[in-house]
């Protein structure tokens, strides 16, 4: 494939994992029904969805079967209640206790330490998503301003998170982060926006009744597909690795909003990747000759939240930073696989979107291609 | 022109891989190819390009082939790389078993080297071996005549001593001491060996244990019973023959009478 084709290759993978407009119209019907619920039964909440749903990255899980369910991040912000005359039980436990007591939720719901999920299954081959409510109240008074000047505006978007097995509340700041990384995207966004969206409303008329309908929260520039891209290449390395030690999808979102800044008017998800690989490689080159860079200094690995004082790497050790440069390095050989086509372009593919995304691309494929070999396992051996 | 078994490897070899570059060797036809590895296991595929270098040596089959790679896709610090370069491709009894049941060369790269180069670049990538590696050494050959014999490795070293030192007789007590007449155990696969090109094999297998043993106190004249497991710290000076002798120990007195499950590694 010339390098062209790559892009439109990696675009239409990107495409397949991404979640489906009518998916994405259930949610956001869903959740909204969530708010009323909790309006009706005497509870004020904010009802509104962050993580990569709102930062136009989401990515079907990897699974073997076609239900695979998309989790989407909700906050439900109380705003009956202040953080300094409540505790996290008196802000949680009433809202689970509703759902609990519905004929409409009590089925759906579950409920863990972290959130309480609600769970739809959608029909058809789509699968279905789940709902992972973050119950919280507001928490401008989050003192410790992050180092960047233009991110200090998000931080009065910080909030206190109530889990169930502690009376500490979480601090954190979701929706800042999607603010933030939603500046970033902007200048790469804007220019396309327009015909993307046309393209949107034209392929998926039975759920768009014109352009006006097509939510900007479901347009996806070069770097949102980037990011995208990256995450599902992370989940089938690691996958392949056995590892679970995998970098959570917010820092190769904030990694990508950094480099954002480098990134010039009009690049395509291919070289926005490259760029993210490359730099990848530099922070490695830094950090093993001991000097500061993105990823932390002299051994102790740090991210800063942009908009929240904490480091996202908390607990990374240096196996899982070497694992981590190895993923992208990996990820530099399947796009360099990509260009070389053949046996070597397939594999690259499969081990970017995993096997079965690859084989519904089937149009990119060559008609005669090639079966590779049956590994009979032996294990190698030696004398000492 | 005679056609020796090692010249039929070669022109097979070049029937199934394409023209090769042959050089001359000292008792041994050398041919460096280049070879495209594009191979799956557990729905992975891997693909990657090497040239190398395939030795087959004039006594083949009873000799193995060496292969190793004139490309560099396998670091030198790699773990399964002899010093000379040349792949671990299993234990030669492995190898030879083989070898003796189908002495085709494309049959014989398609099997070991095939998964070697696998298992290689997939460790390169993953940093874990898809289907496992042996132990180097003694007890990597213990593991695998574990698994061939179906015993715990006590058991599959005096079924080897006993093929070594030619002293199976049917009608005696099994040498894996399961107290069974040989002919009824493990006669039937010690007299496979026996009779065949493995004898060789099995034999240069066990003077390789014997080898690695004589360094340390052979386990074999050590008898676990008659010492509490407070001793055993003093014994192992060496972590390559702790590991393994810890191992013999474990297997042996978990299954001092005759188990009929074969002895797990992990
Ligand atoms: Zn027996």
């Amino acid at each position: 494939m010339n390098r062209r084709e790559v892009n439109k290759f990696l675009e239409s993978g990107a495409e397949k994992i991404d979640i489906t407009p009518s998916m994405h119209k259930e949610a956001v019907k869903h959740y909204n029904a969530i708010g009323n619920f909790l309006e009706d039964s005497g509870i004020s909440a904010n009802v509104i969805p962050c993580g990569s749903m709102v930062t136009g990255t989401p990515t079907r899980p990897l699974s073997d079967d076609e239900d695979s369910y998309f989790d989407i991040d909700i906050l439900v912000e109380r705003t009956d209640l202040e953080k300094g005359s409540c505790t996290p039980a008196d802000v949680r436990k009433p809202v689970e206790t509703l759902f609990r007591q519905s004929d409409r939720y009590a089925e759906k719901m579950e409920s863990c330490d972290e959130c309480i999920t609600i769970r739809y299954v959608l029909n058809g081959k789509e699968g279905g998503f789940r709902l992972d409510l973050d119950t919280c109240v507001g928490d401008s008074t989050c003192t410790e301003a992050p180092r960047a000047p233009e991110s200090q505006k998000h931080t009065e978007l910080s909030v206190a998170i109530a889990r169930n097995t502690t009376s500490e509340w979480l601090g954190s700041n979701p929706r800042g982060l999607c603010m933030w990384f939603l500046e970033k995207n902007e200048r790469l966004a804007a220019s396309g926006r327009q015909s993307r969206k046309e393209e949107l409303a034209k392929r998926h008329a039975d759920v768009y009744a014109s352009l006006d309908d097509v939510p900007d929260m479901m347009d996806r520039s070069p770097l949102q597909r980037a990011v995208q891209i990256a995450k599902r290449s992370r989940d089938e390395y690691y996958r392949r690795a056995d590892s679970n030690r995998v970098p959570a999808s917010c820092v190769l979102t904030v990694l990508f909003g950094i480099l954002s800044d480098i990134i010039p008017d009009g690049t395509d998800t291919l070289d926005i990747l490259t760029i993210f690989i490359n730099a990848a490689a530099r922070e490695q080159e830094k950090a093993a000759m001991g000097r500061k860079c993105l990823l932390g200094y002299e051994g102790n690995w740090n991210l800063e939240n942009p908009v929240y004082p904490e480091n996202m790497l908390d607990g990374w050790t240096d196996a899982d930073a070497d694992r981590f440069f190895l993923w992208a390095d990996d990820l530099k050989r399947c796009i360099y696989d990509l260009t070389a086509g053949g046996a070597r372009g397939e594999a690259g593919k499969e081990a970017i979107f995993g096997k079965k995304v690859v084989r519904s691309l089937a149009a990119f494929s060559p008609a005669a291609a090639s079966s590779p070999h049956h590994v009979v396992p032996k294990k190698p051996w030696r004398t000492i | 022109m005679i056609s020796s078994p090692a010249e039929k490897a070669a022109r097979d070899l070049i029937e199934a891989l394409g023209p090769l570059n042959l050089r001359e060797g000292a008792n041994r036809a050398i041919f460096d190819i280049p070879y495209t590895l594009d191979a799956e296991y557990g729905g992975i595929r891997i693909v990657e390009d090497f040239g190398l270098r395939i030795a087959i040596p004039d006594g083949y089959p009873l000799e193995l082939p060496q292969v190793s790679e004139t490309t560099d896709v396998i670091p030198r610090n790699y773990k399964h790389l002899y010093s000379n370069g040349s792949f671990c491709l299993g234990v030669n009894g492995e190898l030879g078993a083989a070898l003796s049941n189908d002495p085709s060369l494309p049959a014989f790269f398609d099997e070991f080297v095939v998964s070697y180069l696998y298992t290689a670049v997939f460790y390169l990538r993953y940093g874990r071996y898809p289907y496992g590696d042996r132990s180097h050494g003694a007890a990597g050959v213990l593991e695998y005549y574990s698994e061939l014999f179906g015993t715990n490795s006590p058991q599959a070293y005096t079924i080897m001593r006993s093929i070594a030192s030619g002293n199976y007789r049917g009608h005696l007590p099994c040498p894996c001491g399961s107290g069974i007449r040989g002919r009824n155990c493990h006669g039937k696969q010690i007299l496979g060996i026996l009779d065949s090109q493995m004898k060789k094999h099995v034999m240069a297998d066990f003077r390789l244990i014997e080898a690695e043993s004589e360094t340390w106190i052979s386990p074999w004249t050590f008898r676990p019973s008659d010492h509490g497991p407070s001793c055993t710290p003093r014994i192992f000076s060496s972590p390559v023959c702790s590991s393994l002798l810890a191992r013999i120990l474990t297997s042996s007195s978990s299954t001092s009478s005759p188990s009929p499950t074969p002895f797990q590694f992990r």
